[in-house]
């Protein structure tokens, strides 16, 4: 079954030129229930108020960083099994165990194509 | 004068040259003008280089919005107009590169004179030897994790990620 393409999303980054990108392409995939936030501790609170179907987040962010944001949101109840893709430039092999220790459900190493992202996207909720 | 008092004396010299060429060297690095002058504007540089950037990725991104979403009934010559005029704002902003890369180019060269300047004061001090220890990274838990965007060569590509997943 083809995923809702009224899916609300939440896509999370500190440069707002990174938001934009996102919600562009996402707009182009026919995603445009899209929320944005612009550090991990507002995301929380985004999440908390709403059901998303994704989520999509930047991990180098302060206060709180995107792997925090993962962290605490599978160890809510609720949102334990919230899809969650981290879109980021920390390439390293560690953080990538990092993330999926952490629960992260897929893995977008900066910059991007459009292509990369509905594939990963694909593989996280489904044929897009 | 006694043979000790004569050493003494030499000895005292020799400390006094070492301290004097050690103030030149010292005088030489411009600690103050680094600090005053060089340093600030290789800071005002980068967060210009930012700045200049985000503009410039915003109206490339703006002009690629309003082209994807013209009207699927525009008049052809009239479609043609705006993707051209929009094409021309993209060329147009892309000049950031040029001056993003004089930028960088004013603060390596404020690096470089520090290197250069710390490279004769360690030679003048017998500090010229490679470190054999490297600073020792004090962050702790996840934070180790975070290092921004990895130089060519380092760390894993997507189809890395892509396999760690499967």
């Amino acid at each position: 079954m083809a995923v809702a393409r009224d899916l609300p999303i939440l896509i999370v980054d500190d440069y707002r030129t990174m938001l934009k990108i996102v919600r562009s392409l996402l707009q182009q995939l026919g995603f445009t229930n899209v929320d944005e936030a612009t550090d991990g501790q507002s995301a929380y609170a985004m999440i908390s108020g709403r059901d998303y179907g994704l989520v999509i987040s930047d991990w180098n962010m302060q206060p709180m960083t995107g792997l925090d944001l993962l962290k605490r949101v599978r160890s809510e109840p609720k949102t334990a099994k919230l899809p969650f893709i981290m879109v980021t430039a920390e390439a390293k092999a560690e953080n990538v165990v990092a993330a999926r220790q952490a629960g992260v459900n897929n893995y977008i190493i900066k910059p991007f194509t459009q292509a990369v992202l509905k594939q990963k996207m694909s593989a996280v909720l489904g044929e897009i | 004068m006694s043979s000790a008092q004569e050493e003494a004396g030499g000895e005292r010299s020799l400390l006094l040259a070492y301290i004097r060429a050690a103030r030149g060297a010292l005088a030489e690095l411009g600690p103050n003008h680094l600090r005053v002058e060089r340093l600030p504007s290789a800071a005002n540089e980068i967060g210009m280089i930012v700045e200049t950037t985000e503009s410039a990725a915003n109206l490339i991104m703006d002009a690629a919005d309003q082209i994807l979403n013209l009207p699927a009934d525009t008049e052809i010559q009239a479609y043609r107009a705006i993707v051209e005029e929009k094409c021309l704002a993209m060329l147009e902003a892309c000049a950031f590169q040029d001056l993003t890369g004089q930028r960088s180019t004013k603060v390596i060269e404020t690096l470089l004179h520090i290197e250069d300047k710390l490279g004769k004061l360690a030679a003048l001090v017998g500090d010229d030897e490679e470190p054999v220890v490297q600073p020792r990274d004090e962050r702790a838990g996840d934070d180790v994790l975070l290092n921004g965007p990895s130089m060519p060569g380092e760390g894993v590509d997507q189809d890395e990620i892509d396999a760690m997943f499967a």
